[in-house]
């Protein structure tokens, strides 16, 4: 009976790292989806009505969750509160699903909105999307491989624990 | 609102021993004192040397951090926000094509701190009860806006009323939010190049008054005649000191010619003259 409990605990131990590691996998990929959403989202709004960056950042997290949307509504409040210093915005992106190198674009291109007439908005806009096409790339393949795999390890380990305990 | 638009030192300068409504004006010149305008008269706050923080700060907050949705405004050397805050701007013109694109390097800041009067209206009441097209006279900063406002709030209780309102300040407008008590019909056109304004929404909104504030210029006086062709009272306001400097005008005598009633105003929010052109004498004098 024991050898079965601890079986049953040592495969839910495995099973739940491989989830969590997929998870993360899955949340750093929906984080750049997001980001890759809003500055479309940024590009239409600014391009046709010119709405100001608070108003467009709340329309766009209405009804929306994930990490990005919890970074935008901070970066909401920054607007409204005007803190707009480039120390804010390191503040506003440390996240763990956030490397260095993204890090430091994601300040850079935060820290540039609204900053320019329409036209050279937009065309920043166009710009920091194609920076980030190849990064939600890779992230979208690293899910769909490392973040697949470490889920069906956590599994199948957890079987082998199981088994071996019983 | 004032409280976000300025940078704390600045606020606590200004503000500390006075509330916002007492003051008018305040000027933020790079590197030189801060100074205000209480009741007409300049104040200087001593100590407070003016940064181009300071200013860049209250240019941030006046445009929500987008410069993009005001950079047309920010061209014509000013940006209106929340309330009416009327920000006059001072720096280096940019131009591009021909014509003034932005400014950069901003160094002066002129925030006029708008104001309600109910009641400024009372003593030109006449007007409203007779309803004929109606001009405003000042120089700058003496109320203009204030009775117009006022005028437009009593009149649109019971009359269709449009405001043109190309700046922004006259019914202040904030993300569709009107930020002024208004009657209840009372349409405002805002931020909408005036000339474009009166072409178009006098045929679509059907208007029996239009307000509209500080005319400027030969082709705006014909657009105003126009209107008053079709039968559609104008409330108007002009920058002048007298009212025989805008009889004596080549552009605005024809605006005077379709005018019944003129307005002078002598002091903050207190009318001056309030002369009938129909009876030929001055109303209340």
């Amino acid at each position: 009976m024991l050898e079965l409990v601890i079986g049953g605990v040592l495969f839910a131990c495995f099973a739940y790292t491989g989830m969590g590691i997929r998870a993360y996998y899955r949340r750093r990929k929906e984080l750049f989806e997001q980001y890759v959403g809003f500055l479309e989202y940024l590009k239409e709004n600014i391009g046709f009505l010119r709405s100001p960056l608070a108003e467009c950042t709340i329309e766009y997290c209405r009804g929306k969750k994930g990490e990005f949307i919890k970074i935008l509504n901070e970066y909401a409040k920054m607007l409204e509160e005007g803190r707009m210093g480039r120390e804010d915005f390191e503040k506003l992106f440390s996240s763990p699903y956030i490397d260095k190198e993204r890090k430091r674009e994601l300040c850079a291109v935060f820290y540039g909105l609204g900053k320019v007439d329409e036209d050279t908005q937009i065309d920043n806009l166009r710009k920091a999307r194609a920076v980030a096409e190849a990064p939600l790339e890779f992230y979208r393949k690293k899910y769909a491989t490392t973040g697949t795999l470490a889920f069906r390890l956590g599994v199948v380990f957890g079987i082998a624990a199981m088994i071996l305990a019983a | 609102m004032l409280d976000k638009l300025l940078n704390e030192s600045i606020y606590n300068a200004v503000f500390a021993d006075r509330s916002e409504s007492e003051v008018t004006e305040l000027r933020m010149r790079a590197g030189k004192p801060l100074s205000f305008a209480v009741k007409g008269e300049y104040l200087t706050a001593d100590g407070v040397i003016v940064t181009y923080d300071d200013i860049e700060h209250t240019i941030g907050m006046a445009s929500k951090h987008s410069v993009y949705a005001v950079n047309d405004s920010i061209a014509k050397g000013y940006i209106v926000c929340g309330e009416g805050y009327r920000i006059g701007l001072c720096g280096e013109g940019v131009m591009k094509e021909g014509r003034l694109f932005t400014l950069k390097n901003i160094t002066s800041l002129c925030l006029r701190v708008p104001h309600e009067i109910k009641g400024c209206c009372e003593s030109i009441a006449v007007i409203f009860e007779n309803l004929d097209n109606t001009l405003i006279i000042s120089p700058p900063g003496l109320g203009k806006t204030t009775m117009l406002r006022e005028a437009a709030r009593i009149v649109s209780r019971r009359r269709n009323v449009l405001v043109l309102d190309e700046r922004g300040e006259l019914i202040p407008v904030d993300g569709g939010r009107i930020c002024v008590e208004t009657g209840q019909m009372c349409d405002v056109a805002s931020n909408i190049p005036k000339l474009i304004a009166y072409e178009t929404l006098v045929r679509t909104m059907r208007p029996d008054v239009i307000v509209t504030d500080e005319v400027f210029g030969e082709r705006e006086v014909r657009a105003i005649c126009d209107i008053s062709r079709c039968g559609v009272k104008v409330f108007a306001s002009l920058h002048a000191e007298k009212l025989e400097q805008v009889f004596a005008s080549e552009i605005y005598r024809p605006l005077c010619g379709i005018m019944r009633y003129f307005v002078t105003i002598e002091a903050v929010g207190k009318v001056g003259k309030l002369y009938d052109k129909g009876s030929g004498r001055c109303l209340n004098w």
